[in-house]
């Protein structure tokens, strides 16, 4: 399969009053056009900084991009300038994001807010616009789209309002589009309904789907292709299977015993010292997650472990994949 | 909707009844009466006076006559100035009042909200501080002093502008300026913060994700929705202004309702009082009133409706 969007060794540094935050510490990975996959870790790892990223929305000051690159296309996007970037964004790239509840304007009616972004890329006027959003927000599975076109966000309910993000988002049939946490904020069935008309847009439209979540659980069935991240670094990616099957890094596993499964007390696994991913701003020497993991040894204290491949698809950032592991390192000295 | 405006209007008939009722008994109850004078006039002349404008009937007597002169809009004659009515004082007063105003209203409107905007856009910088320091200032400065000020440095230092007085459009430059320096800074802190606070907002990265260009954002996402708190505002605008007339148009010497409102409490010019403070009073209710009617049209999650029909 051709490749999308190919992102290099990207770094993203913030500056604050307390120092450079190196939030996004050299991450790469490639997208296939058509393919959908997950990017997944705890907040704060860099998920969304990743995503926005791509389509340069990281406001300047105070973030930077320090280094690497995001192949689109083709073409290198970072140099780009807000001009060229304008174009890009919601033509080719569409995003859509956590909150549907204030991610829309809420003095401008729904079918305007597409209508705008219609005039910027396309080449339809008039009733043709108009067209294109109604055929938009039926195709989201909003019901009385005609209707819905004149109404404001208020009058929509949380589900609804993220289907018109979704039709928003898809308006101008963009390449890719990037979901940050499309579901975190609304009711479990909800949730499952968004997925699945996401799922059912990529299979019609054949777009490419970037969706980030710190739910492994939403993962399963909707990405070909998993990335997990830990302190603003990749340390595992794969395909689904590998990693839900076949996982290496003990980071992976701890957020797999963490999606809640009813009837057993797993989150200690997860935490088995009390501890949150470190600061980045003086990010740890060796590998970022050894003071929460109960398989470190002295080596992942010192020295940042490279990544490794295991299979065509596989690839783990985790000194326990190295031949002198001892099989048994399994305790904590 | 109907039920809605039945209910506002009976709420400022009713609240316009208070207000006469109470300026009536406050206005009779200071000492003195209109023709209180330093001037000895002998006791039957004034006697003979007060009989001709009733002011010997009971008080009961007198404020029921006066609601009936009201409901036919009559507010009765001056007791100062023969030959004219409280209908004429305000007919001629009002409108440049109202001219003024509208100038003070416009400046603070224009002048405040690019303030706030520009501040917003670029917080932080030297552009943000200018306004902001301005602005603090003006907020401070009561307007007797700054018409003062600005008399002495552009009519009397530079002799750039007249010092005083209505008519040409020199004239009302200075006064514009007094009435509208503390509303400017009111509504560029104002703007400027609700922009912030609207610059933040997940809809403005929507629209970023979207390809707009910066204008439009910030036109089209970002105004659009900070104006709202200065909506709400407006009706406090109107009544500040009208405030503030009453001095800046005694120091200016300008021949508006301000003024000879201020006059006539001198005087204890009893009609003049009530006639200004009812035509204020009204006048301030329908401002209000419209400013409500604005905010729907800003604002499309509000809908005017009454109490009992949610």
């Amino acid at each position: 399969m051709k490749k999308l969007l190919s992102v290099n060794n990207l770094q993203v540094h913030f500056t604050t009053f307390a120092g450079e935050v190196q939030a996004v510490r050299g991450v790469s990975f490639d997208l296939a056009a058509g393919e959908a996959i997950a990017v997944v870790g705890e907040s704060g790892c860099g998920k969304s900084v990743t995503a926005q990223s791509i389509m340069k929305l990281i406001p300047s000051p105070p973030g930077r991009y320090m280094a690497g690159e995001i192949f689109f296309n083709g073409e290198n996007l970072l140099p780009k300038t807000e001009k060229e970037m304008e174009t890009i964004r919601g033509k080719d790239i569409g995003m859509i994001f956590q909150d549907p509840m204030t991610s829309l304007n809420p003095t401008m009616k729904v079918g305007h807010q597409i209508v705008e972004m219609l005039k910027k890329h396309t080449n339809l006027t008039g009733e043709a616009v108009k067209r294109r959003a109604v055929e938009m927000l039926a195709l989201v599975g909003l019901p009385n789209p005609e209707k819905r076109y004149d109404q404001y966000p208020h009058q929509f309910s949380g589900g609804m309002r993220q289907r018109a993000m979704i039709a928003m988002a898809l308006a101008c049939n963009p390449r890719l589009l990037i979901a940050d946490e499309p579901t975190t904020a609304l009711d479990v069935t909800i949730q499952a309904q968004i997925l699945e008309l996401m799922q059912e847009l990529k299979d019609k439209l054949g777009t490419s789907i970037i969706l980030i979540t710190h739910d492994l659980g939403v993962v399963a069935g909707f990405a070909s292709r998993v990335i997990v991240m830990y302190a603003g670094k990749v340390v595992e990616s794969g395909t689904t299977g590998e990693i839900f099957y076949r996982h290496r890094h003990p980071y992976t596993r701890g957020l797999l015993a963490s999606v809640p499964r009813p009837g057993k007390e797993i989150r200690k696994k997860l935490n088995p010292i009390a501890g949150r991913p470190p600061g980045l701003i003086n990010p740890p020497r060796g590998c970022a997650f050894w003071p929460r993991c109960d398989r470190a040894m002295q080596v992942c204290r010192e020295v940042q472990p490279d990544m490794v491949q295991l299979s065509d698809t596989h690839w783990v950032s985790c000194w326990l994949t190295h031949e002198f592991a001892a099989k048994g390192a399994n305790v904590r000295s | 909707m109907a039920q809605y405006l039945l209910r506002r209007v009976t709420t400022i008939i009713l609240a316009l009844w208070l207000i006469i009722t109470v300026t009536f008994l406050i206005m009779h109850s200071i000492p003195g009466g209109p023709f209180a004078s330093e001037k000895k006039v002998p006791d039957v002349i004034k006697h003979n006076l007060e009989e001709r404008y009733h002011l010997n009937d009971p008080l009961g007597k007198q404020y029921i006559d006066y609601l009936n002169h009201l409901v036919h809009l009559d507010l009765g004659p001056s007791f100062k100035y023969e030959y004219r009515t409280v209908n004429d004082i305000i007919k001629e007063g009002f409108p440049v009042s109202a001219t003024l105003g509208s100038l003070a209203i416009a400046f603070s409107l224009v002048v405040g909200l690019l303030a706030g905007v520009i501040s917003a856009l670029r917080q932080n910088h030297w552009q943000d501080y200018l306004a902001m320091v301005l602005a603090t200032l003006s907020f401070s400065v009561p307007s007797f002093i700054l018409s003062g000020l600005l008399m002495y440095f552009f009519a009397y230092k530079l002799q750039l502008l007249p010092p005083a007085m209505w008519g040409t459009w020199q004239q009302a430059i200075l006064p514009t300026l007094a009435l509208a320096a503390l509303p400017t800074a009111f509504i560029a802190r104002l703007m400027r913060s609700s922009m912030l606070e609207v610059l933040q907002q997940d809809y403005i990265k929507t629209a970023r994700a979207k390809g707009l260009s910066e204008r439009v954002i910030v036109l089209r996402h970002g105004v659009r929705n900070a104006i709202l708190p200065v909506v709400t505002y407006l009706g406090f605008l109107v009544t500040e202004v009208l405030l503030g007339s009453f001095v800046v148009e005694s120091i200016f010497a300008i021949p508006g309702l301000g003024r000879w409102f201020v006059i006539s409490i001198l005087n204890r010019d009893y009609t003049v009082i009530l006639g200004v403070t009812v035509f204020y009073s009204a006048f301030l209710m329908l401002m209000n009133f419209l400013v409500d009617l604005a905010y729907v049209a800003v604002d499309p999650r509000i809908k005017l409706v009454d109490r009992k029909d949610v």
